[in-house]
């Protein structure tokens, strides 16, 4: 077993050891105003790191105060006015349908307006002057 | 006598509270010699050693939430104290440095704390002032692993697991370095 395992070589001589600590001890001690005002200084550092924390803590409140007051008066969600309406769905047959019956409640389409002497032999007179008067319209 | 701060806490009439002030207070009366102690010891100057102290407290203030009675309360401040205390050697070496290279005539040197200084002693009379003195300069020329592990065994008279609960080592290299500086102590006494 080597000298350091054993332990043997961890120690001083008894004698040496107490008196190295009370010599460290007697270096050491001071009068009971050192300790008391040591004791003041320490309250007032803590004092005084506690005050500086406290303007960070009034900071942080007033912006999560600040925070809260526009997140409950601001609008829920988009304004009406911006929001676009949902496009309605487009059906195109529907969109036909609607076209073509709108063309007929307004009459016989101009374009188709030739053809109806002969698609519609005994329509009335007044359509087909008309027809004359188209074309005539047409070639001026 | 070591105290954890759950057994300071019970004491005082809130034991929710992890620490109160006046508990606090009650910590600072118990343990500020001894961290003064070590605080003079490891950086030899009085008022390095007394702004330290201060700072210890205020810093296991501001950290007891932190603090969850693993170790004692001695060793809890302790292990601040030599973390401050190495912070401030790095420091002062790296200000001697500085100054060096800045050849800064004006800077006047630190105060040191002489622990060699002839004080009166009845201890001092059972062992030769002389002999003393070499083993005080013997601990000055150890490195500050080795001066940390042997003035928290010889001065505080703390455990190896203690010690390394403060230095937060393995008790194994505490051991190492433990043998390594009385080792080195007793061949500089000649015991």
């Amino acid at each position: 077993m080597t000298e350091e395992g054993s332990g043997i070589g961890h120690e001083l001589p008894a004698d040496l050891a107490s008196a190295l600590r009370a010599d460290a001890s007697e270096r050491s001690e001071r009068d009971d105003i050192f300790w008391t005002g040591q004791r003041a200084r320490i309250r007032s550092r803590i004092r005084a790191r506690v005050q500086q924390r406290h303007p960070m803590r009034v900071a942080f409140a007033g912006a999560v105060i600040l925070f809260l007051a526009v997140l409950l008066t601001a609008p829920a969600g988009r304004s009406p006015q911006v929001m676009a309406p949902p496009a309605a769905e487009v059906d195109a047959d529907q969109e036909l349908l609607i076209a073509v019956e709108r063309a007929l409640a307004s009459g016989t389409p101009q374009s188709l307006a030739p053809l109806t002497p002969f698609a519609e032999p005994g329509s009335n007179l007044d359509e087909r002057q008309t027809i004359p008067h188209k074309e005539h319209g047409n070639e001026e | 006598m070591s105290l954890s701060l759950p057994a300071l806490a019970a004491q005082s009439a809130d034991g929710s509270k992890a620490i109160t002030a006046a508990d606090f207070d009650d910590l600072v009366c118990r343990y500020q010699r001894k961290v003064y102690r070590v605080l003079l010891l490891m950086l030899k100057s009085p008022d390095d050693a007394d702004n330290l102290t201060q700072e210890c407290f205020l810093r296991a203030y501001t950290t007891r939430k932190t603090f969850r009675g693993e170790c004692t309360v001695q060793t809890w401040l302790l292990r601040i104290a030599v973390n401050l205390a190495r912070d401030h050697v790095r420091n002062r070496r790296a200000g001697f440095w500085r100054r060096l290279l800045r050849l800064d005539d004006e800077s006047t040197p630190e105060p040191t704390f002489d622990l060699t200084s002839p004080q009166p002693s009845a201890e001092r009379g059972m062992l030769a002032r002389e002999e003393l003195d070499r083993v005080w300069r013997a601990v000055d020329g150890l490195s500050e692993r080795q001066k940390e592990v042997f003035l928290l065994r010889f001065v505080e008279d703390l455990e190896l697991k203690e010690i390394a609960a403060v230095l937060q080592l393995s008790t194994g290299t505490v051991k190492a370095q433990l043998f390594r500086a009385v080792s080195r102590i007793r061949e500089q006494v000649g015991r």
